[in-house]
């Protein structure tokens, strides 16, 4: 198979009279390799496993725990799914307020959210919703930080009359 | 971001028409309808019509989706009705490009009733196509389209 394009590394000889090609995969794979991605990879995992991966599920578990006490305490709002062993990420909806709206004035506020279908439509259906807000943590995140979204969300309220 | 862009975009004229849209039914009889969809955000709508060949008699759209998408639909049902087709075409581009074009409008506040309440959509690049699905639509419906996707 020929090479779709050329560059550096996929060449083997090169005279006026052709050019032959490294065997695959090289042939395939013109160009500098992606050497600082790779490098910034390993300072990466080097980073997650200074803090190690129970201390990190061990935090993100507990800010799963803590904002979903919160959220369960403002009203007109609801968690959607319960699964026993999620990850830290929690969707919910509110009564008469669209997830985009949700999510337009959380971002006003410096929080950033997914909303809408998440890629899964037909379970949206399924459950009669429009879709879904969808807040993560991550093991950088802090208890502080469900502070603020909570504040966000009575914004949202509130901008909504609610 | 200035909490004053977001009482730019959610005026109560919008939250007005969000809670209670206006001549939200199916129109029946009408000329033509289209339907709005966009697919990355779920808004969907359809917009009827019954017109003349030279004056829009009635509009209504029924609209799943935001507090913008809804109130767009609803203020563009009592504005174009019983308008000149030609009028119609014209506040369609125009609207359209208060919300999309490169330079700041100006606005004429009593040439425009309550469509003016959505200019401030222009500093949501990400929520003009909201505003702009159901003149879209309604485009549509008015040259015999069936639907039509913001994407």
């Amino acid at each position: 198979m020929r090479p779709y394009h050329g560059g550096g590394d996929m060449i083997e000889q090169v005279s006026f009279e052709g050019t032959t090609f490294r065997a695959p995969p090289e042939r395939f794979e013109a160009g500098t390799p992606n050497i600082s991605g790779a490098i910034g990879m390993a300072a990466a995992i080097d980073y997650l496993d200074g803090i190690g991966r129970e201390a990190l599920e061990r935090q993100e578990n507990d800010l799963y725990a803590a904002a979903k006490a919160a959220l369960g305490q403002i009203a007109g709002l609801r968690i959607v799914g319960e699964a026993p062993d999620a990850v830290a990420a929690i969707s919910f909806v509110i009564d008469g307020i669209h997830p985009h709206d949700i999510g337009t004035v959380l971002d006003t506020v410096g929080i950033a959210v997914r909303t809408g279908h998440h890629c899964a439509q037909p379970l949206m259906e399924r459950l009669g919703i429009a879709g879904t807000t969808r807040a993560s943590f991550a093991f950088y995140n802090t208890e502080e930080d469900i502070a603020r979204l909570v504040d966000g969300i009575h914004q949202v309220r509130s901008v909504f009359g609610l | 971001m200035d909490p004053h862009e977001l009482s730019d975009l959610y005026q109560e004229i919008i939250l007005s028409h969000n809670r209670r849209p206006r001549n939200a039914e199916i129109l029946d009889p009408c000329t033509g309808q289209a339907v709005g969809f966009n697919p990355l955000c779920g808004d969907e709508l359809t917009v009827y019509l019954r017109r003349s060949d030279v004056q829009i008699e009635a509009v209504t759209c029924d609209c799943q989706g935001c507090a913008i998408s809804r109130a767009s639909g609803s203020i563009m049902t009592t504005l174009v009705a019983g308008k000149p087709v030609a009028e119609v075409e014209q506040l369609i581009t125009e609207f359209t490009t208060m919300l999309t074009g490169d330079e700041e409008p100006v606005i004429d506040l009593l040439g425009y009733g309550e469509l003016a309440a959505l200019a401030g959509v222009r500093k949501f690049p990400a929520r003009v196509k909201c505003a702009t699905l159901a003149w879209h639509a309604l485009d549509s419906a008015l040259h015999g389209r069936a639907d039509v996707t913001t994407e």
